[in-house]
């Protein structure tokens, strides 16, 4: 690893560091503290709280390294939490934690729990130090106005530095394509078109079945099914439940129609989607960019990706990833120079060759590495145009658990979709009626 | 001065001391702890209220709770069953003579499982019981059998994660039904052959009584497992389809992790605890009338 450092680096982390430091110990507005970074040979422990398998802990040890040649005194604890249970699990760890009093400066997490925290007022508004920092705000503007809104509080304020995405997007293999005489599926292709793919690409009976496609059985990958249908599970403002809308009823007799009529894809429960797909036994999958790990680890090359079929638009989802810091952290300039090094264009590109996210930044985005692979890696990108973040209120554990259950009854054929949604829609007007309660109290 | 049986007493107060400090802090405590949250509106951060028996009234009412009892009382009752009978069988099997490499190895065989983490396991057969792709379905259908919905089906999906307690826990019970096989005296069996006994004879009136103590050990220890069953569930199926193979104590985690609702998770988890001492009461009475110690 090189020890030179650059010049811009140089005079962000040497410049009037000592006044910040002072600034921020005598509670001056957080913005006129973080003006300045703190001295470089100061010492101090900051404890984060992260997430990610063994590729992003290498790259964050990387960043970590980075940042200790500027500060070689400052201890970093990068705690990685399993996310198995979900954002909501992961969440809950870090109040817990908070609430224990263990030591919490830095916190990354995905949009899906974002709001729950903020919600908990364990984090501190950064409006201040993005518009005192002009390297915060140039990660900003290198970055899409939609990815720091899907962020930003419900009162309008930044509590995150954006951090990587993802979205979902149709991957299809190539060489099943090219042996069924198909070409590439026109980027404004429909659900017509893709239900005609999808029934063309699928073969055999029993065991020796191929499938045209596998539904990506989880609330994020859902959630396209809704958007290109002009409907969400939740209304816009992410207040009430929407599963009374007509049109959540005819999205969801659609994919229950491509196990139980069309037969073009296998019961969702279980299935090992990325394994059907990687050994061939499915054509046509929907995630991110983040099974890209495994093609490349793989060297399964043999994959594209294509937007989302459209019913009335083309909108996909995304969700994204940011760096908060919390108002119990021991020394908030410090870790405001850490975040930079988390967001900075040096950690971006050793991520970009993993395959696991999609930069935030759109200078990452737009570098031949990471459009090498696959062909149309730009609609990764492009997919901005035309996105929602996933519905992500307060209670996202509770209420994506509510809905996902229910989906459960109705592809598992215990429920019709109209039984399934009538009870998903009561019990998640419950569960919302009393997050409005808890965020008015 | 002490007296010798005042100081007698102190060291064994002593002795147990430490046992005794960590048995208040991580079982007491909690249990009192968690007693006393069952009875307020708690929120990890912000203020916490008391409510009094609102969460318990709120027990009578829920409708996935009692799915999730009978889902529970389901996979114990067959799991329980299962898992001392197949044990019984394997240890008679083993007690039988037969070359030590032989019995060294199907020993070791049937009690491997029992050292792997039930997460690991878990995953290991959600790939297997992968209806597309899994191996049991692949072995399946070269008997022209159709691919069975492991995880997909209500029903297949509970029979699911009993077969795979079943696989992984046998072979402890084997083991210790073993260890109470080899522990009768072989004179008693000796003498009921010298008075004609057949093999079926033996097996009834002299195994099953002398094995007993072994069998009511089994049989409490699964139940108090069984009924708090959790992380095989939650890697195998997260208690879907819907809620058909959610547990307990499943609910009991998504009420305090995932909703936040540790009141009622509190009220909750004190219902499972009751009823696990009931079972376990009516076990020990129940053992007057068929468990022989001599």
């Amino acid at each position: 690893m090189s020890g030179r450092i650059s010049r811009r680096k140089f005079l962000r982390y040497t410049g009037l560091g000592g006044a910040a430091a002072l600034a921020s110990a005598y509670g001056l507005p957080l913005g006129a503290a973080l003006a300045q970074a703190p001295p470089s040979d100061i010492s101090e422990h900051l404890v984060v709280y992260n997430f990610g398998g063994a590729q992003h802990q290498e790259v964050f040890a990387n960043a970590i390294a980075r940042f200790n040649e500027v500060y070689p005194n400052v201890t970093v604890e990068d705690l990685y939490i399993p996310s198995t249970e979900g954002w909501g699990g992961f969440t809950t760890n870090i109040l817990l934690r908070i609430r224990s009093g263990l030591q919490t400066d830095v916190i990354a997490i995905a949009i899906e729990g974002a709001h729950e925290l903020i919600a908990s007022g364990a984090l501190l508004p950064l409006d201040d130090a993005i518009a005192a920092d002009a390297a915060l705000q140039e990660v900003e503007a290198d970055s899409h106005p939609a990815l720091a809104a899907g962020l930003a509080g419900r009162d309008g304020s930044a509590y995150f530095i954006t951090r990587e995405w993802n979205n979902m997007i149709f991957h299809y293999n190539t060489d099943m394509f090219e042996a069924a005489g198909l070409g590439m599926p026109d980027p404004m292709w429909t659900w017509d078109d893709f239900l005609d793919t999808a029934l063309t690409l699928t073969s055999g009976e029993g065991g020796d079945k191929v499938f045209g496609y596998v539904i990506p059985f989880f609330f994020f990958g859902l959630q396209p099914w809704f958007h290109t249908n002009g409907t969400g599970v939740l209304t816009d403002d992410w207040s009430q439940s929407n599963l009374d809308d007509p049109k959540m009823l005819e999205s969801v007799k659609f994919i229950h129609s491509l196990v139980h009529e069309h037969g073009v894809a296998p019961a969702p429960e279980g299935t090992d989607s990325l394994g059907l797909f990687t050994s061939e036994r499915a054509a046509m999958v929907c995630f991110g960019r983040w099974t890209f790990a495994n093609y490349i680890a793989n060297d399964f090359r043999q994959v594209d990706i294509v937007p989302w079929p459209r019913k009335e638009s083309g909108t996909t989802v995304f969700g994204s990833g940011g760096w908060a810091i919390t108002k119990s952290a021991s020394n908030v300039p410090l870790a405001l120079e850490l975040i930079k090094e988390f967001s900075s264009v040096e950690t971006d590109v050793d991520s970009i060759r993993f395959g696991t996210f999609i930069p935030s930044r759109r200078s990452s985005a737009q570098r031949e590495d990471f459009l090498a692979f696959p062909d149309h890696a730009h609609y990764f990108w492009d997919s901005l145009d035309d996105i929602k973040p996933v519905p992500s209120p307060a209670n996202f554990a509770e209420m994506s658990e509510i809905f996902m259950r229910h989906m459960g009854d109705i592809m598992a054929n215990i429920a019709t979709p109209e039984q399934g949604l009538e009870a998903a829609h009561i019990e998640l007007t419950a569960a919302m009626d009393r997050l409005a309660e808890r965020m008015s109290s | 001065m002490l007296s010798p049986k005042r100081s007698e007493a102190l060291a064994a107060y002593l002795f147990i001391l430490p046992t005794f400090i960590g048995f208040a802090i991580f079982i007491l405590y909690p249990l009192v702890e968690s007693l006393r949250i069952s009875f307020y509106e708690y929120s990890i951060l912000g203020d916490t209220y008391y409510v009094g028996l609102d969460n318990y009234d709120r027990l009578l009412n829920d409708s996935r709770l009692r799915t999730t009892y009978r889902n529970t009382i389901v996979f114990t009752g067959f799991a329980v069953f299962l898992n001392a009978g197949i044990g019984l069988l394997l240890a008679v099997f083993l007690n039988r003579r037969m070359p030590a490499l032989m019995r060294n190895f199907y020993r070791s065989a049937f009690f491997f499982p029992i050292l792997i983490a039930h997460t690991y396991i878990s995953v290991i057969w959600r790939y297997l019981y992968q209806q597309d792709t899994g191996v049991i379905n692949y072995y399946l259908a070269l008997f022209g059998i159709d691919a069975v919905p492991w995880l997909s089906h209500p029903g297949w999906a509970m029979a699911a994660i009993i077969i795979m307690d079943v696989w992984k826990n046998t072979g402890f019970a084997m083991l210790v039904f073993l260890a109470g096989l080899q522990s009768i005296p072989y004179a008693y069996y000796e003498a009921a052959q010298l008075d004609g006994a057949n093999e079926r004879q033996l097996f009834t009136r002299i195994t099953i009584p002398l094995l007993s103590p072994t069998i009511f050990f089994i049989l409490v220890i699964f139940m108090i497992g069984a009924l708090q069953v959790f992380d095989s569930i939650i890697v195998l199926t997260q208690g879907g389809p819907g809620d058909a193979t959610r547990s307990v104590v499943m609910y009991i985690y998504q009420q305090a992790f995932q909703r936040l609702d540790f009141g009622y998770a509190a009220a909750v988890s004190w219902t499972l605890f009751l009823v696990i001492m009931a079972v376990t009461l009516v076990q020990f009475w129940g053992s007057r009338r068929w468990v022989h110690y001599e």
